[in-house]
């Protein structure tokens, strides 16, 4: 599944209008007409999601992960165009994506097995040095030598490169979910930002996609934190060209609206990507997640 | 613009900055998740780009060092021809690094020879770093200094920009940053002034600044602090906007200004008519107006005071005075002075 709105928030091409919807959630009727006819019309002359670093933070109460599921179904279901995942889970397992993924209509054990998704498991190796964290060949920097990361960095391109596409259609979809949990395992600050300027270079190289899940609490607030994990999610949003804020209704709880999610301009967009930031609500429910433009849910309407 | 108004804009520093009247040779730009400075950072690089023409007759370089973004995502932000890019990002990166043809690489330890090294006393030579924010990062804040030391001592033929991300370091480097520079600009977002730029104006996101609101493309606020060779340090807070590639330059008071005049103007050409949809009539033509005037209205008693001071009254006649001149005068024959609030008894 993913969501047109979010597209049109991005002014990206949305897959529906590519080819045809299997196993779309059925929002409600707000949400059936909210593709209007100006999101149609941006669609249509929407830009594509290459060469572009997106940053999702979210806070406490108001967890960002369901984000990334949009992401990695909307570039599966472009197949045609040669995109290929990988999915760094650094703080959920395989299963849990696998039954998101079944909840919102999507089978991506079939996608694994057409070597169209790769998921690494650095939540589980993390501590032990292990799987991806042990593919530690290639050139080492003087500042980063004994870092684990560079073997995780190693393991993406390693899976990436070793996926079935003719290589001039490949383009990769890199989604690190998420990068505050490598600080939270005691990685060093200098680390966790050189092993997301390592997959910003690749993504670049490659022409794809990448989405980073970091924790903004203290981002959103505009405070300054005392352990530097804010740090780390401001950093990255200044090498962004979208930030996706994900935090809790601002005018506070509200039947039929879980949060709002803020679409911000980056300092690497260009103006010429025609996107224009704002604010939609959300709802997640059992089987599926909703989206809303503000004022436009079932609980306010 | 005013003639008077553009003379003052032309006379800030930031100004006679981006025109080549002033010169800095050290330039530190801090910015923030609010409003980015890389379009003041361009602005500024493009004002040293390299004039065509032979090697004799040129007189500006421009060196581009790449270190926060990869070469080539800053070849798309800088792009000047003829200008020399340094690949610094590869030292703080955990990608294997990648040989490019033509493109030098430089670690925080070499970049100073390196720099000193393209320095000619006939050229002027402009250095523009994307961020040096991996510097602060990935080095104790004594080496930081040490760099910057050594940046500052290259040749005077060297001018050098240096941004930073002032809300991802401590502020010691503020501090380190605002002792060695020459000019410190620090660019914020217009609401943060509590003014709208450009496209802010047709958001309905209300004056304070919220996270929708980040990197506004109509224009910002910058703070400058500018230490002349006399020793004179000038303070100003100037406002740029842009239109495409038109840039424009005033002091915040001038777009305050223009800003109070602009919802003058809104306010009285937005006043809805309540008598533009109407099933009916209300309005009036000049005739009908005219008409209307030479009615003689019954029982109109206009009181006009003569140059004694007393009053006349006169009956069945045309009001020949507007209502400002008009006065109304009392005679309360119920008035008690021996009780004057009887009036308020029930």
């Amino acid at each position: 599944m993913s969501f047109p709105l979010v597209d049109a928030a991005l002014n990206w091409q949305s897959p529906a209008s590519v080819q045809p919807t299997r196993g779309l959630s059925s929002p409600s009727p707000t949400h059936r007409r909210q593709p209007d006819a100006a999101a149609v019309k941006r669609q249509a002359a929407g830009a594509s999601s290459e060469r572009t670093v997106i940053v999702v933070s979210d806070q406490v109460g108001a967890e960002g992960g369901f984000v990334l599921n949009h992401f990695i179904h909307r570039h599966l279901r472009l197949e045609e165009q040669g995109w290929i995942v990988v999915l760094v889970g650094l703080a959920q397992t395989w299963e849990h994506y696998l039954a998101v993924g079944k909840k919102l209509g999507l089978n991506i054990a079939l996608s694994q097995q057409k070597g169209r998704l790769v998921f690494l498991d650095a939540l589980t190796h993390l501590a032990t040095g292990t799987g991806p964290f042990a593919h530690n060949e290639g050139a080492t920097s003087a500042t980063t030598a004994a870092s684990p990361l560079q073997g995780l960095l190693a393991s993406i391109t390693a899976a990436y490169q070793a996926c079935s596409s003719s290589p001039a259609q490949k383009k990769l979809c890199l989604v690190v979910d998420d990068v505050s949990a490598l600080q939270s395992c005691g990685l060093p600050t200098k680390d966790v930002l050189a092993f997301a300027a390592g997959c910003r270079e690749l993504v670049y190289e490659e022409n794809g996609c990448l989405v980073l899940l970091a924790h903004g609490d203290s981002v959103a607030a505009g405070v300054d934190d005392d352990d530097g994990s804010g740090v780390i999610c401001r950093s990255l949003i200044h090498s962004a060209t979208h930030v996706l804020h994900v935090a809790a209704l601002e005018s506070g709880l509200t039947q039929g609206v879980d949060g709002q999610i803020t679409f911000a301009r980056g300092p690497l967009l260009r103006d010429e990507e025609g996107f224009n930031p704002e604010v939609l609500h959300y709802q997640i429910t059992d089987a599926q997640i909703n989206f809303f433009k503000k004022g436009f849910s079932k609980g306010l309407l | 613009m005013a003639p008077a108004n553009a003379q003052l804009s032309s006379q800030l520093v930031l100004a006679r900055l981006l025109a080549g009247k002033e010169q800095s040779s050290f330039i530190v730009v801090e910015d923030s998740l609010r409003q980015s400075a890389l379009p003041l950072v361009q602005k500024l690089a493009a004002q040293s780009t390299p004039r065509r023409g032979p090697p004799d007759t040129r007189r500006n370089d421009l060196v581009v060092c790449c270190v926060e973004n990869p070469p080539r995502v800053v070849r798309e932000l800088f792009p000047y021809d003829g200008a020399v890019f340094v690949d610094v990002f590869s030292s703080y990166s955990l990608a294997p690094p990648r040989t490019q043809p033509g493109l030098p690489t430089a670690t925080a330890a070499t970049i100073g020879e390196y720099l000193s090294s393209l320095a000619s006393k006939d050229v002027k030579t402009t250095v523009v770093f994307d961020s040096i924010n991996p510097f602060v990062t990935h080095h104790s804040i004594g080496a930081f200094a040490r760099l910057l030391k050594r940046l500052a001592g290259l040749s005077d033929s060297i001018s050098l920009i240096l941004p930073f991300h002032g809300d991802c370091v401590p502020r010691s480097v503020h501090t380190l940053l605002g002792d060695i520079a020459v000019t410190v600009l620090t660019v914020r977002h217009a609401k943060d002034f509590g003014v709208a730029l450009g496209s802010s104006l047709a958001t309905d996101n209300g004056d304070a600044f919220r996270l929708v609101d980040a990197n506004a493309t109509g224009g910002a606020v910058v703070e400058v602090m500018h230490k002349r060779k006399s020793g004179k340090i000038t303070r100003e807070v100037a406002v740029y906007t842009t239109d495409g590639d038109k840039w424009r330059l005033n002091t915040l008071e001038q777009v305050r200004g223009s800003e109070d005049l602009v919802e003058e103007k809104k306010s009285i050409a937005d006043e809805p008519d309540p008598t533009a949809n109407l099933s009916f009539n209300l309005k009036l033509t000049d005739e009908q107006r005219a008409a209307r005037s030479e009615v003689v209205l019954p029982y109109l008693y206009m009181q006009q005071a003569d140059g004694a001071g007393t009053v006349q009254q006169h009956q069945m006649q045309q009001p020949t005075v507007s209502s400002a001149e008009a006065a109304i005068y009392y005679d309360d024959d119920d008035y008690d002075e021996e009780d004057p609030d009887a009036d308020l008894d029930i």
